[in-house]
């Protein structure tokens, strides 16, 4: 019998848009045409390389970079990964492997005539202007989201699916909000497991941080919760000291 | 005229069959791929009932015989499809539609695939009708030397006899009755080895997966094509799939023809034992031009002495 079953995701408690792990994307727009070497830090060592091709020609309007793939390739160092876009597209980095907790940042290969340096460009610790934050939680509960430049907030309460009479199937429409200097557009939401949040960024370095706060683990353990006090049933026994207050 | 004749009535003939009927339990085991599942088997069967018809043609019909599948157990291997979630639309533009889209991200990293142990011994019975001859046959038993005389050979238990089988002019095996509990069966194995499957998962978790499942009965039935009649589908399966009514008439039709006789006497025949004070040796004639005929109400053995 196999048994696959990808541990990371269903234990992701914690969601960092600098440390990027499961149930979490990052998108980035690919405007300018050129050759990009792209660096997965983790832990603040660069663990390995990609590069992204942005072409002016019409082609795919986005390049989907696995982080966990790209960090989990063996010889990655040696033959990084390859990806093409076309320009005004985006570039969009998820894990779907792994434990996570990636950095990425984009540089531009210099071209002829110009300084022969890397142009640093994006980095996803501090998202910016048309970058897009992305979150697919599956884990039932509350979660906070919490933006740091901006101390802006929100709540997503992601509902508790028991299985029924038909398959249950994430809402194909995701729900975006904005965050703009005045925080973001919603600040609370209701979502199915699985479904899409969007976070549309207006402004510069933004970090986004979501944690899991009340996790729901569906209405049997409810039920439980709710009626243990009421079964209790005080027996306090205090025990004196028969030496207390004697010399 | 032959030199003796016995008969037995149609009421003897049932007796005689019923024992050889009750002596017949093979056995037998195999897989198969049958693409979008596979099956492996351990089947068995008995015989039980039928009745018994004495033919003026000289051959003998048998209506109703229950064949009792015991054991009968069944493991079917099923895929069930990849978990995943994603493919929402991140980013649309009017008129262009969706431009940016979520990667699909797999909670099972494979098609995991579950084993469904059914099993439905004595849930599924057979009849077998058909119509024989009697084929007279003559043993020499392959445990008897050369050099035995017919009283050395009887004594030890090994003299050559005349046999009659009941020789298989056409069979008929038709499946005539699933019980419902094997639909029963089916969906409880389904559900246990499911939560097997996600039982070390939080019950969150196995909620979810199921939920995306949906009702997993349903969606292991449709694997298995089972559209609406589990019986339609099981006949097909133990019939043509696995070929276990042809495996079933085959061994009724070699046991009855050739390894169980219906009725069987030495060769010679001991008319006089070992008797009386003084110990004389038995009294036994050789038989030749040994036959069996029916009719509709009995079967006659004829034979006369040989040399």
């Amino acid at each position: 019998m196999t048994r696959l079953i990808n541990t990371h995701a269903l234990e992701t408690r914690k969601i960092d848009s600098a440390a990027l792990g499961h149930m979490a994307m990052i998108a980035h727009p690919m405007a300018e045409p050129g050759m990009y070497v792209g660096q997965v830090h983790k832990d603040r060592a660069v663990v390995a390389e990609f590069t992204l091709e942005v072409v002016t020609d019409e082609g795919a309007t986005q390049a989907d970079i696995d982080l966990g793939r790209v960090v989990g390739m063996p010889g990655a160092a040696k033959a990084p990964l390859r990806y093409r876009v076309s320009a005004g597209g985006y570039a969009l980095f998820f894990v779907s492997q792994g434990p996570g907790g990636y950095r990425v940042v984009l540089s531009k290969r210099p071209e002829r005539g110009e300084e022969d340096q890397l142009k640093p460009g994006f980095d996803s610790s501090a998202l910016g202007k048309g970058d897009l934050f992305v979150l697919s939680l599956i884990r039932p509960g509350t979660w906070k989201l919490e933006e740091r430049s901006t101390r802006a907030q929100a709540t997503i309460a992601v509902s508790y699916i028991l299985p029924g009479k038909e398959a249950y199937r994430p809402k194909e429409e995701a729900t975006t909000l904005s965050l703009s200097d005045q925080g973001l557009s919603i600040e609370k939401l209701e979502i199915g497991p699985g479904e899409g949040v969007v976070i549309g960024v207006e402004t510069s370095k933004a970090q986004f941080s979501v944690l899991l706060e009340d996790a729901d683990d569906g209405p049997e353990t409810r039920a439980r919760q709710t009626s243990e006090p009421d079964d209790r049933t005080s027996r306090r026994v205090r025990w004196n000291n028969p030496r207390a207050g004697r010399p | 005229m032959a030199d003796f004749n016995v008969a037995a009535s149609e009421r003897t003939f049932e007796e005689l069959f019923a024992r050889v009927r009750d002596s017949i339990s093979p056995s037998t085991m195999g897989s198969r791929d049958l693409g979008p599942f596979s099956v492996q088997w351990a089947a068995g069967f008995r015989l039980e009932g039928g009745s018994i018809e004495l033919q003026a043609d000289n051959s003998v019909r048998i209506s109703e015989l229950d064949v009792v599948y015991d054991p009968l157990s069944l493991t079917l291997g099923v895929d069930i499809p990849r978990i995943c979630i994603g493919g929402f639309c991140i980013f649309a533009l009017p008129f262009v539609g969706c431009v940016l889209r979520a990667p699909r991200i797999c909670i099972f990293e494979a098609d995991p695939d579950i084993s469904l142990p059914l099993n439905i011994s004595g849930l599924v019975t057979s009849e077998i009708s058909g119509a024989f001859r009697i084929n007279t046959s003559y043993f020499v038993d392959p445990g008897r030397l050369p050099t035995m005389t017919d009283l050395d050979a009887f004594d030890a238990g090994v003299p050559n006899k005349w046999q009659f089988f009941l020789d298989p002019i056409w069979l008929d095996i038709d499946l005539i009755d699933t019980s419902d509990t094997v639909g029963n069966i089916l969906d409880a194995a389904i559900d246990n080895v499911v939560d097997g499957l996600l039982g070390f998962l939080p019950g969150w978790a196995r909620d979810l997966i199921k939920a995306i499942l949906g009702p997993i009965v349903d969606l292991v039935r449709a694997v298995l094509d089972i559209v609406d009649d589990l019986d339609e589908w099981l006949s097909n399966l133990l019939g043509v799939s696995i070929g276990l009514f042809d495996w079933v008439a085959t061994q009724v039709a070699d046991i009855l023809a050739a390894q169980f006789p219906i009725f069987e006497f030495d060769d010679p025949y001991q008319v006089l034992g070992y008797s009386g004070p003084v110990p004389l040796i038995p009294v036994a004639i050789p038989l030749r031009d040994v036959d069996a005929v029916v009719d509709d109400d009995e079967m006659t053995i004829s034979a006369n002495v040989g040399a």
